[in-house]
C-alpha cells in the first residue's frame, strides 16, 4: 500500500478508558495504520472517533488511567526498530521530540506563557543534545528562520502573547522540528488560525518536508478538503476503528457508507443551496 | 410607501470601542431583501460580532443607521419596540451556552412567547409544538434539558426558540461552527428548508467560506471592520477581485 519504506507500523492498537461502572471502554478498538518515509498521511473522522487518542497513544501522551495495548513500531533507516507501546520512560524520552514530534491545534497551550519563545525552541534542542547553551540558542534562531518568520530575532525575544496565532504556530513548529524528527504528528494544526496564517503554515509544512528530506507527516483533521489536498493516504476512523483507507491514486473516493456520509457532509461537494445528502 | 424600502438596510455603520480609540467597524453598508440570505464572511477581529450586535439593536452605532423597512429600531419604544423584537431573532454559535441549563425545552421555547405577553397555556403549547416540529424534533424532547442533548440537538432547539415567535429575519451567528461535519450538514439542510417554507430572511455570519457559499445568496467579505468585497455569491467566489477574498478561497476550497 505504501510507496517507500515503512516508518511507522501500527498493529491492533487499542486504547481504553475506565467507564462509569469500572469496566473498560475501548475508545480505540484495534487500529492498523502505516506511515511510510516521506509520506503525508491523514486521519479523519467524526468527533469521538478516536483520532486524537490514536496519535497521542504513540508516545504515551494520553491522560493517566488510559490503557494502551497493541503494537506501534517506529523503524528509521539505520536504526533498530523501536516498539513504542509499553516502552519505558527512557525509550519514550528518546523518541518524543527527537524522533516523533507533535504540533497541536492551539499553540498558546503548547508554549509556556512566561518564557521567551526563542528559549523554548532552544529547550527542545537542548533536551536532545549535549551541546552548549550558545549552540542551542544559535540552533533555535536557525530553526525560527527556517519557518519563514519575518523577524526571527524579534520572535526569539518575544513572549507568546506578543505574537499572532500564526506566528505562535510557527514557533511551535520550529520547536517541534529542531531535533530533526522523522515523523511530525499534527493534530488540527490550522483550525485555530485565520486564512493567511493557515495558508502560510501549510505551505511551510510542504516546504519543510522538501527541505529537511525524510520528514513524514501524520495529520489529524476534520477538514476533508485539507486532507485531500495534502495526503498520500487518508484513514477514515469510525468509533475507534479504521472504516476505510483511501489512496491518492484512487482519487480518495470513499466506498463504505460511513465514509461516503462523512465526505458528503462537506458542503463544498454540493451545489449551493441544495440539500446535502447525509 | 413601505414597498419602496428594502427589508433591511445598513447605512454606513461605524462603531469604535475604548472611547473611540479602537475602530472596529467603519462604513459598512448593505441591503437585504425578504426571503434572501446575506452571508457575512470574516475572520476573528473583522468586526462580525459588533455588526451582529448593531443589527440586533444590542449596541448603538456611532455613525450610520440600521433600517428595517425604513424604520430605525433604536427610535422605537414600548409596544412598537417589542413588536420589532418579535420580527428579528438570533441563533448563536454555542447552543449549550444560549439555552438556560435549568429550563426544559418546553419552558425555553415558551419563554419568548411569555415575554411577548402570551398567557393562554394551550395556545403557547401549540406554538411550542409547531416550532419543535419545524426543527424535526419529536415531542419527547419537550421535557429534556440542555445537558441531556447533543450539540446538534441543542442547536435545533435554539433554532426552534428563534422560530417560535414567527420572525421575519433570523441572525445566524456562526450557527454550525461548533458542530461536527455530519451534524453541520443536517443543520444546514434544516435552515435551507425553513427559509423556503417560511420565507425567512437570514443574516449568516461565519468565518467558514464553505458554509456561506452553501447557504447565502449574497456575501459581504469583512476585513478589519471594512467591506472588502460584496456581491452575489457566484460572482464573489467565482471571480473574486480582492486579493484577500482570493486567499480565503485558496485556503478553504
Amino acid at each position: 500500500m505504501i510507496a517507500g519504506r515503512p516508518l511507522l507500523q501500527v498493529r491492533g492498537l487499542r486504547v481504553h478508558v475506565p467507564g462509569p461502572d469500572g469496566r473498560r471502554v475501548d475508545k480505540v478498538a484495534g487500529i492498523d495504520l502505516e506511515v511510510g518515509e516521506n509520506e503525508f498521511v491523514s486521519i479523519v473522522g467524526e468527533s469521538g472517533s478516536g483520532k486524537t487518542l490514536t496519535v497521542m497513544s504513540l508516545c504515551a501522551l494520553t491522560p493517566p488511567g488510559v490503557g494502551i495495548t497493541g503494537s506501534a513500531v517506529l523503524s528509521e533507516a539505520g536504526r533498530e526498530p523501536t516498539e513504542l507501546i509499553g516502552a519505558g520512560p527512557e525509550v519514550l524520552r528518546s523518541v518524543r521530540g527527537a524522533r516523533i514530534a507533535y504540533v497541536f491545534q492551539d499553540p498558546l497551550d503548547a508554549l509556556d506563557p512566561v518564557r521567551r519563545c526563542g528559549l523554548q525552541v532552544a529547550d527542545a534542542y537542548a533536551a536532545h543534545s549535549r551541546k552548549s547553551r550558545a549552540d542551542a540558542a544559535a540552533a533555535a534562531l536557525r530553526a525560527l528562520k527556517r519557518t519563514g518568520l519575518p523577524d526571527p530575532h524579534r520572535v526569539y525575544e518575544a513572549y507568546p502573547h506578543e505574537l499572532s496565532g500564526g506566528m505562535r504556530q510557527r514557533v511551535a513548529l520550529a520547536a517541534a522540528l529542531i531535533a530533526g524528527p522523522r515523523l511530525l504528528v499534527a493534530d488540527e494544526p490550522t483550525t485555530a488560525l485565520d486564512a493567511q496564517s493557515r495558508s502560510q503554515v501549510l505551505s511551510l509544512l510542504d516546504g519543510l518536508r522538501a527541505d529537511v528530506g525524510g520528514l513524514s507527516v501524520l495529520l489529524v483533521t476534520h477538514d476533508i478538503t485539507l486532507a485531500r489536498k495534502h495526503s498520500n493516504r487518508i484513514y477514515v476512523l469510525n468509533s475507534g476503528r479504521v472504516e476505510e483507507v483511501l489512496g491518492h491514486e484512487g482519487g480518495f473516493k470513499p466506498v463504505s457508507a460511513y465514509a461516503r456520509r462523512l465526505f458528503s457532509a462537506d458542503p463544498s461537494a454540493h451545489a449551493p443551496r441544495t440539500r446535502i445528502p447525509v | 410607501m413601505s414597498v419602496a424600502w428594502p427589508f433591511l438596510e445598513a447605512r454606513e455603520l461605524s462603531r469604535s470601542y475604548v472611547r473611540g480609540r479602537v475602530r472596529v467597524l467603519s462604513g459598512v453598508s448593505f441591503r437585504l431583501e425578504r426571503g434572501r440570505t446575506l452571508g457575512i464572511l470574516g475572520e476573528s477581529g473583522s468586526g462580525k460580532s459588533t455588526l451582529v450586535r448593531l443589527l440586533l439593536g444590542l449596541l448603538e452605532p456611532h455613525a450610520g443607521k440600521v433600517l428595517y423597512e425604513g424604520v430605525d429600531p433604536s427610535e422605537l419604544r414600548g409596544r412598537e419596540r417589542r413588536a420589532w423584537r418579535r420580527r428579528v431573532q438570533a441563533v448563536f454559535q454555542d447552543p449549550a451556552g444560549s439555552l438556560d441549563p435549568r429550563l426544559s425545552v418546553e419552558s425555553s421555547l415558551a419563554e419568548p412567547l411569555r415575554v411577548q405577553g402570551w398567557r393562554d397555556r394551550r395556545v403557547i403549547r401549540e406554538r411550542v409544538e409547531e416550532a419543535l416540529d419545524a426543527v424535526e424534533l419529536t415531542r419527547a424532547y419537550l421535557s429534556r434539558r440542555p445537558h441531556q442533548m447533543s450539540g446538534g440537538e441543542c442547536q435545533r432547539v435554539a433554532i426552534a426558540r428563534a422560530l417560535v415567535l414567527q420572525p421575519e429575519l433570523i441572525v445566524l451567528d456562526e450557527p454550525v461552527s461548533s458542530l461536527d461535519l455530519v451534524v453541520q450538514a443536517q443543520v444546514l439542510n434544516l435552515l435551507l428548508r425553513l427559509q423556503l417554507d417560511k420565507g425567512l430572511s437570514y443574516i449568516l455570519v461565519s468565518h467558514d467560506l464553505k458554509v456561506i457559499r452553501h447557504l447565502a445568496h449574497d456575501v459581504l467579505v469583512l476585513r478589519a471592520g471594512q467591506v472588502c468585497e460584496a456581491g452575489p455569491c457566484e460572482q464573489v467566489f467565482g471571480q473574486p477581485t480582492h486579493p484577500y477574498t482570493r486567499l480565503l478561497i485558496e485556503t478553504s476550497l
